[in-house]
């Protein structure tokens, strides 16, 4: 394995710890080999945040952004100290990001004369909305973990095993349904509500033809935890 | 008064107060439930006399614990199920309401409970309300609209939280998030939306209508689309 990053692809929760420069380099990599792995329902992403503007490659065969978010299961990132520029980028791919009271958040790069180029921008804005997205674009300032989860930027976790939870909540889910989920809630940025709606009604419908959908009505009336196949 | 099996019915000074009402079960959605909100929303939206909707949930218990999943599973064909859903398009006959929309939501609120809240213009949660989304973990989806009012409504990273992890969040963190715009004592939850819904009624219905779209269809259009959309709607108020 690459200097800098740690995989596990065991587990319904893989994971991924980034440590550094070297981590950053082999991650489109890391994520691309976690795509087929057998089993795996979530990815926990952790490590370090501060990339620096150069440690994050974006390669016509590598961009590890957008690899992030094109996982087809969900990814939550884990962040316990300061995640800025590239890395705050790269963090705002993942689905879910829980901020431990030592998180703080950064995107400093207006200041230094250069614009996002991973996306930053555009899904800043989407997940704070634009004024506060603006905000932190134009004055580079500082936002610490309780205001980054007042501005909905991530979720509380007060240590680890929080983040852990989170994720493995997240891989508890039918692989089917949240994968739905994603594709439902990724659509609500980009169309207007009524065709929202539509797209909808559409995919739960087709989620009727699941056997993890007849699972998951069964464990419920039997009152016991659900054993979903991803079908 | 009501004619309906699952809900309560009530006009009173201009505000239809629809109540949910299979406390037993806490207000569990289920088909009845379905086609009779169909009928007492046509029955709000073509009353002249019905100037807004308050909708509660009966009993101690909570504002609506999510669909009935008893009667899941019982969808005769997909292309029936697909095909009902559009014909009977609840959702989008709450959110077109011409009059303001109420929610007034205390105890468990989960899944369609959350849904119903998250389409009406304003909500208030009593204290210690919850609020979650567990359709995921049963297999299933959201589908009275949450994957698309929930992000819009406390943005994209929460509800991904809620839908994906489970995560519940109670009624301080909806007043934070925007999920509710008020909170209040339970026992004088109904109280106090009555009041802050009359409050809104101080300005005449057509403001009121006007505005309604202003906000929701101009969210759905480019800024200068919406821009311009604002204008002409003003200027029909002369």
């Amino acid at each position: 394995m690459p200097a800098g990053i740690d995989v596990d692809p065991n587990g319904p929760v893989a994971r991924v710890t980034l440590d550094g420069a070297g981590g950053y380099a082999a991650l489109a990599d890391a994520l691309r080999s976690l795509r087929d792995a057998d089993g795996v329902r979530a990815l926990l992403l952790s490590g370090r945040w501060d990339c620096a503007p150069a440690d994050l490659p974006a390669t016509p065969d590598g961009d590890p952004v957008a690899e992030l978010a094109a996982l087809p299961f969900p990814s939550v990132a884990w962040i316990d100290g300061l995640c800025a520029e590239e890395g705050f980028e790269l963090a705002l791919a993942a689905d879910v990001r829980c901020a431990s009271p030592r998180a703080a958040f950064r995107i400093a790069c207006a200041a230094q004369g250069r614009m996002p180029t991973h996306g930053g921008a555009v899904r800043l804005a989407r997940v704070a909305g634009t004024a506060r997205a603006l905000h932190l674009l134009l004055t580079g300032e500082t936002l610490d973990s309780a205001d980054a989860c007042r501005d909905g930027i991530a979720v509380p976790a007060a240590n680890a095993g929080a983040a852990l939870a989170v994720a493995e909540a997240v891989a508890e889910a039918a692989p089917v349904a949240a994968r739905y989920v994603r594709e439902a809630v990724r659509a609500a940025g980009d169309l207007p509500l009524a065709d929202g709606l539509r797209l909808e009604a559409d995919l739960s419908v087709l989620l009727h033809t699941t056997r993890d959908r007849a699972e998951g009505l069964r464990s419920f009336a039997e009152k016991r935890p659900p054993r979903y196949e991803g079908r | 008064m009501s004619a309906f099996a699952t809900l309560l019915y009530e006009k009173r000074d201009g505000v239809a107060f629809v109540t949910l009402n299979r406390p037993r079960v806490v207000n569990a959605f289920n088909v009845q439930m379905r086609d009779d909100l169909w009928e007492a929303l046509a029955a709000v939206r073509d009353d002249p006399d019905v100037r807004a909707l308050l909708v509660a949930g009966a009993g101690e218990r909570g504002f609506c614990a999510g669909a009935d999943l008893t009667e899941f599973g019982s969808a005769p064909s997909q292309e029936i199920a697909r095909r009902v859903r559009q014909e009977r398009d609840l959702w989008t006959a709450l959110a077109e309401l011409p009059v303001p929309t109420m929610a007034a939501m205390h105890g468990w609120c989960l899944g369609s409970g959350v849904e119903i809240a998250a389409l009406c213009d304003l909500r208030i949660a009593a204290h210690g309300a919850v609020f979650g989304m567990p359709e995921t973990a049963l297999g299933l989806i959201p589908a009275a609209g949450g994957t698309q009012t929930l992000p819009r409504i406390v943005g994209e990273a929460r509800a991904t939280a809620m839908m994906l992890a489970g995560r519940r969040i109670g009624a301080e963190e909806a007043l934070a998030c925007g999920l509710a715009h008020w909170t209040a004592p339970a026992d004088a939850l109904l109280a106090e939306a009555e009041r802050r819904l009359r409050a809104v009624l101080a300005a005449p219905d057509s403001v009121l209508a006007l505005l309604k779209r202003a906000v929701r269809e101009g969210a759905e259009l480019p800024l200068d689309a919406g821009l311009r959309l604002e204008r002409r709607l003003a200027a029909r108020l002369g």
